[in-house]
């Protein structure tokens, strides 16, 4: 029997399609050919999707697995088989799941993981969006590591960030965090599925140097940037993997204090030297703005409607929309805080992002923000009495 | 039957000793490079070849080599 | 059979040795019988992966010259898991032991026997967490003094290859370091099965537990103090051997350590009924296309 093509698998070209299965779409297309997983409301129709189509495909397997630290660790280990692989969860289970990301960083391992933000804490509020996350997805694993965390907000957005989530795992080395939220998993709109044809994928570093001079964590044989050769289990070239400090060989070298600084700060540099490269964002309506609405994800949506909203009543009002979270782009913010007079972050959290806006805008421009918690998506004309001068939160969540 | 000790390797578990059925290994009060106390082999020549000894070793110190 | 020098110069990554196991431990050993058995099947060094997760056996698959990863405590047989699905043409061994494999990896071992994925997981049992200086385990014997148990273990042990059985393993054995030959013929057993293989090994551990003073003491202990269950007899006794497992733990073989096969029986594994599941999968998506 012939197994079908992905476009043949992702029909109709043309669909009133909701985030989570834009985000299954986008991965078939990216060629993930395995999906670990367990199910967590909001993120479980991701796993259900996968057990039903990647089997269809070539080499393709999925398995719920008994935990979402075990789905973590299958796709871990069946990313050194050249597959690209993913799994999906939410807040309980990203908790559950932060020892091994770290075990992904250490081990410079490509991976995808896909959060799907609810409220919380703990269980929180299941059905419901919130942005609690942001910051546990930088530094939710123990010690000094580095990871790039997306969080498009729309659905066809969605699609393309989970293709570029697997290219910049691949490219970097190392594990992505696709952040989504309850809303925009749930929520459908148009959503056109590219052919395969048109979508560019990126390839792991590949090994070319000869099997006697191969070690599995030197960089610079064939290029110059800090991503090491990446080979795969089962052939003639061996590795060792550890989530030890080790040196090149990937031998455990605890001892050295050089070499366990020279390995980490290489985890930091591969991805900081990149920042171009990897960083996105949106802006609207910059260039003469006094103050600038930042924010991302679900609670983008309405804080455009607030700035649009805004202009139309003659204020001078920016947006600016991240969309790749980690690295942070404190670029374009130390340079805007240099211009305006406020920024007014929108998050649905008590203040997340808030405090990196306020780290690299110094006392150049003021930094107010619009918390909205328990599901609420933050109202346009609740931002907008916040953009017209409401008072200025001075207590300090930290 | 030449049995070979790499004595680099031997950290004196003494389980060569306690195996051997015909009591080929002893204790020599021999210290090696590296400070363990190694065994010396006292009869070869009533090697059975029985290889337990190499089994046994947790350092694969031991090798039987058998004569042509 | 090749000599030891021939071995450790074909498997092994010499530049590491001695390793850095103490004196009499029973990861040596096993390291020993592991490559006997796989030089025995000749298996190539190309299609093998060994994994670990923490604890001194742990440290096994960096001296071995093959592909190796050395994962989280207690998740070994959760990458194993991956690894081996995605590509089941390769040999997967898991080391792994008692506090890592049925402590906080108990759930990933028990599922995967579960699905029956053909992974090796060879057990070092020590009954100890060795690495960490001897704190109880789940398989610490009852009324033992331990580092965390200073007025004795109150608590009762796991016999891991009874779980394994029970879980459904199709292959599970039970040795001690001291039975040389019947280790290593079970782990080929174990690698030419086509599900889950379960060899567990009793080990001593002479630096972190207080049973004896010496290495060669507990040689002795193994030698003299296993009872041997072997399923090569009438349906009779094997069916009594299963029902009295209670009976393992007091009566006669109260102190004993239980050794021998015991399972050894066919079961489909996880690969197997995957790929009728792709079949399946298939044909419901073309029928649906003609709709």
């Amino acid at each position: 029997m012939q197994v079908p093509t992905v476009d043949e698998l992702l029909e109709p070209k043309l669909q009133f399609a909701t985030g989570n299965e834009a985000i299954v779409y986008g991965a078939l297309l990216a060629n993930c050919r395995f999906f670990a997983g367990y199910p967590i409301t909001p993120a479980t129709e991701i796993l259900e999707l996968m057990m039903k189509y990647l089997p269809i495909l070539k080499e393709g397997y999925c398995i719920q697995m008994e935990d979402e630290i075990s789905s973590l660790a299958a796709i871990i280990g069946a990313s050194w088989n050249n597959y690209r692989t993913m799994t999906a969860t939410s807040g309980p289970g990203f908790s559950l799941m932060q020892e091994n990301i770290g075990y992904a960083c250490m081990t410079e391992t490509p991976c995808v993981i896909v959060d799907v933000q609810r409220s919380g804490p703990s269980t929180g509020q299941p059905t419901k969006a919130a942005q609690g996350d942001i910051m546990q997805a930088r530094w939710g694993t123990h010690g000094d590591h580095y990871i790039i965390a997306l969080y498009p907000n729309s659905i066809q957005e969605n699609l393309w960030l989970t293709i570029r989530a697997f290219n910049l795992a691949d490219k970097y080395r190392v594990p992505v965090i696709l952040l989504s939220d309850a809303v925009i998993a749930h929520s459908r709109e148009k959503l056109v599925i590219p052919f395969q044809k048109n979508v560019e994928l990126a390839k792991r570093v590949p090994v070319t140097i000869d099997r006697e001079k191969y070690h599995p964590f030197r960089t610079g044989y064939t290029q110059s940037t800090k991503v090491p050769e990446m080979d795969k289990f089962g052939d003639e070239y061996y590795t060792h993997l550890t989530g030890l400090t080790h040196d090149i060989k990937a031998y455990p070298a605890t001892e050295s204090a050089e070499i366990h600084e020279k390995l980490v700060r290489r985890f930091y540099e591969k991805i900081a030297d990149n920042r171009q490269d990897i960083i996105r964002f949106e802006q609207k309506y910059i260039e003469d703005a006094e103050i600038v609405v930042i924010s991302y994800g679900i609670s983008s949506r309405t804080a455009l409607m607030a700035v649009e909203e805004a202009r139309k009543k003659g204020l001078k009002v920016g947006y600016l929309r991240l969309i790749t979270i980690w690295p942070f782009p404190h670029d374009i913010i130390y340079e805007l805080s240099n211009k305006i007079s406020k920024f007014i972050v929108v998050e649905m959290n008590l203040g997340q992002i808030y405090h990196k806006i306020k780290e690299h805008s110094g006392s150049n421009c003021e930094v107010d923000r619009f918390n909205s918690i328990g599901g609420k998506i933050p109202h346009p004309k609740e931002i907008m009495k916040k953009v017209k001068g409401g008072p200025i939160k001075d207590e300090i969540f930290d | 039957m030449t049995i070979i000790i790499t004595e680099d390797l031997c950290k004196g578990c003494e389980y060569c000793i306690e195996i051997c059925p015909e009591e080929i290994f002893k204790k020599s009060g021999k210290l090696s490079q590296r400070g363990y106390s190694i065994p010396e082999i006292s009869n070869s020549n009533s090697c059975t070849h029985c290889k337990r000894c190499e089994l046994i070793c947790p350092e694969m110190a031991i090798t039987i080599e058998e004569e042509e | 059979m090749r000599s030891s020098t021939e071995l450790r110069q074909k498997y092994l990554r010499e530049e590491l040795l001695p390793t850095l196991f103490c004196s009499g431990c029973g990861n040596g050993q096993i390291l020993n019988y592991t490559i006997r058995a796989i030089d025995d099947l000749n298996i190539s060094q190309d299609n093998l992966v060994f994994v670990s997760g923490i604890g001194c056996s742990s440290r096994l698959p960096a001296y071995i010259e093959a592909d190796g990863i050395h994962t989280t405590h207690g998740r070994a047989i959760a990458f194993a898991t991956g690894i081996k699905i995605t590509n089941p043409d390769l040999n997967v061994i898991v080391f792994t032991g008692d506090g890592d494999l049925a402590a906080i990896g108990l759930n990933h071992f028990l599922q995967a026997v579960r699905r029956n994925i053909g992974i090796t997981v060879i057990c070092v049992n020590n009954e100890t967490y060795g690495m960490t200086g001897g704190q109880l385990s789940p398989t610490t014997p009852v009324g033992y003094p331990t580092i965390t148990s200073p007025y004795q273990n109150i608590e009762f042990a796991f016999n891991l290859s009874f779980l394994a059985k029970a879980a459904g393993a199709p292959y599970v054995a039970r040795w001690t370091t001291a039975n040389s030959r019947q280790v290593i013929n079970s782990i080929k057993k174990g690698l030419q099965k086509k599900g889950f293989s379960f060899i567990e090994i009793i080990s001593p551990c002479p630096v972190s537990k207080k049973q004896f003073k010496n290495p060669k003491d507990y040689l002795n202990f193994f030698l003299n103090e296993t009872v041997r269950y072997s399923s090569n007899v009438n349906n009779e006794t094997s069916a009594r051997m299963f029902k009295d497992l209670n009976e393992c733990f007091t009566g006669d073989y109260l102190g004993k350590i239980i050794i021998g096969e015991i399972v050894d029986v066919e079961k489909p594994s996880f690969h197997e009924l995957y790929k009728q599941l792709k079949e399946r999968s298939l044909n419901e998506f073309w029928k649906n296309k003609a709709k």
